[in-house]
């Protein structure tokens, strides 16, 4: 029985492998990956980890929700590997004392896809980059001094994030992704206390994709 | 000639230990490029790399663990030599939390590639590398308390070396992970942590004038593409081994 199972598997493996090269009518198909562009955008929300990792400084962050309008663009050199550009923009600022006012940033970095051919893309990859960050002005004590309502400057601060997650490419020129990442670095203003921008930043939705292979008139024709 | 022996012979007798190593696999490692580059030719002279690198800095002598971000070109001379020219950004913590250190490097490393590990750059092999160079770097340590002069900068140089290694996953990208101690020359900064009468901390500074040695270890990961060959075809007969004659036929 299991052997009947592996052999019909073989086979369907072997006829979609082999449909999938042959060309359809018209314009030259490709179904590959390689040296596709894609785009995407979409709101981003994100959890604060400082809690969990034990920072002190987590009366500013608080282990709040934050929402971020986040851009990719991303060029795959081949079906393994891709590199990408990373986008964030802080969209709902917190008006408490020492909340979240700006915490924008930007990345790049490098994504391993681990299926070849397949509709379903899941990957793995780690972004760096730069983050400007600031807090609402806030009451700073040293235990002699206080400083009322004092306007903490903003900073900017490298990044780096591990990611991973897995797009579907279903239809010609459209692509569903869904994608988690792990955002590490502190910010550190020249007055005030430091901060964990440690979080969590989960990105679903709709992508464009589009190839730069000459010939082809897009990624996922024939699908 | 009799110059030239007392000062090799002061070279290998009077400086300290760690230079002799230094000079030592210095030495080793030109002798076994110089060697291997007469076999291999200088077919990639030319090639021309951007990439963007991110950097962890460890062992500072006053600060916390540094992460820093950055970006680099690489103009490829020879076959087995190939250098490197960055720019990094790197934050750290000073004194648990009270204070800042910002560090902006901006230099060159030359990479050897040892002949006896060499793989012409093939795809999904790791090709190690030694690295040394200098760099030109600004310090700047402030405290995060709302006092006055409660920072200090500094300019200085600093050189570099280390061990590194690249992994190409395509004809034209690579990732290369290195490992290289900096030892910067130049005024020393020595914050220190004192307490208020509240017993809150916070960095002072005094000014220091003598020089010292200041080092740290620098751990960068990079992502490279290729995007030049910025001499090819232009020396024709050398780049590609043929006769000059052969060519201009």
């Amino acid at each position: 029985m299991k052997k009947i199972s592996l052999v019909i598997a073989t086979l369907l493996l072997a006829f979609s492998l082999s449909a999938q090269d042959q060309p359809a009518d018209g314009p030259v198909v490709k179904s590959s990956l390689a040296q596709m562009l894609r785009l995407q955008a979409t709101i981003t929300p994100a959890w604060s980890m400082s809690l969990l990792t034990n920072d002190t400084t987590a009366t500013i962050s608080s282990g709040k929700t934050r929402v971020y309008i986040h851009g990719t663009s991303e060029y795959y050199w081949n079906e393994r590997v891709s590199m990408r550009g990373d986008l964030y923009f802080l969209l709902v600022k917190d008006g408490a004392p020492g909340g979240m006012k700006h915490n924008h940033g930007f990345q790049v970095g490098l994504s391993y896809h681990f299926l070849k051919g397949s509709n379903i893309d899941p990957f793995i990859g780690v972004r760096g980059g730069l983050n400007y960050t600031q807090v609402q002005a806030m009451n700073l004590n040293d235990g002699v001094l206080t400083l009322l309502n004092y306007n903490v400057p903003a900073h900017i601060d490298p990044t780096w994030a591990p990611v991973a997650g897995i797009n579907f490419y279903g239809q010609r020129v459209f692509h569903f992704f869904i994608e988690a990442a792990y955002m590490n670095g502190t910010y550190r203003p020249s007055v005030g206390p430091q901060m964990s921008l440690e979080e969590i930043r989960l990105s679903a939705g709709l992508g464009w994709n589009f190839s730069l292979y000459k010939p082809v008139e897009s990624v996922r024709q024939k699908i | 000639m009799i110059a030239d022996n007392r000062t090799l012979l002061y070279l290998f007798t009077q400086t300290p230990l760690f230079m002799k190593r230094i000079l030592t696999v210095a030495a080793i490692t030109l002798a076994l490029t110089a060697s291997a580059q007469s076999r291999l030719g200088n077919r990639p002279g030319g090639q021309f790399s951007l990439g963007v690198r991110t950097t962890t800095s460890l062992f500072s002598n006053e600060s916390g663990i540094g992460t820093g971000f950055g970006g680099q070109f690489r103009l490829r001379f020879f076959e087995l030599l190939n250098s490197e020219w960055f720019a990094d950004y790197i934050t750290s913590d000073v004194g648990n939390g009270i204070g800042n250190r910002t560090d902006y490097h901006i230099g060159w490393s030359v990479m050897f590639y040892p002949g006896f590990a060499y793989y012409q750059g093939q795809k999904g092999k790791l090709q190690p590398y030694f690295l040394a160079g200098h760099c030109f770097d600004y310090t700047y340590v402030e405290g995060n308390d709302f006092r006055e002069n409660n920072s200090m900068s500094r300019w200085s140089s600093a050189i570099q070396g280390g061990l590194g290694v690249h992994y190409p996953f395509h004809d034209r990208i690579d990732v290369s992970l290195s490992a290289q101690y900096m030892y910067h020359l130049g005024t020393e900064i020595h914050p220190e942590v004192r307490y208020n009468s509240a017993g809150t901390p916070f960095l002072a500074f005094e000014e220091e004038t003598k020089t010292g040695l200041e080092g740290h270890v620098l751990i960068s990961c990079s992502m490279n593409v290729r995007i030049a060959d910025l001499w090819k075809n232009k020396i024709k007969g050398v780049q590609d081994k043929k006769p000059v004659e052969e060519v201009q036929q």
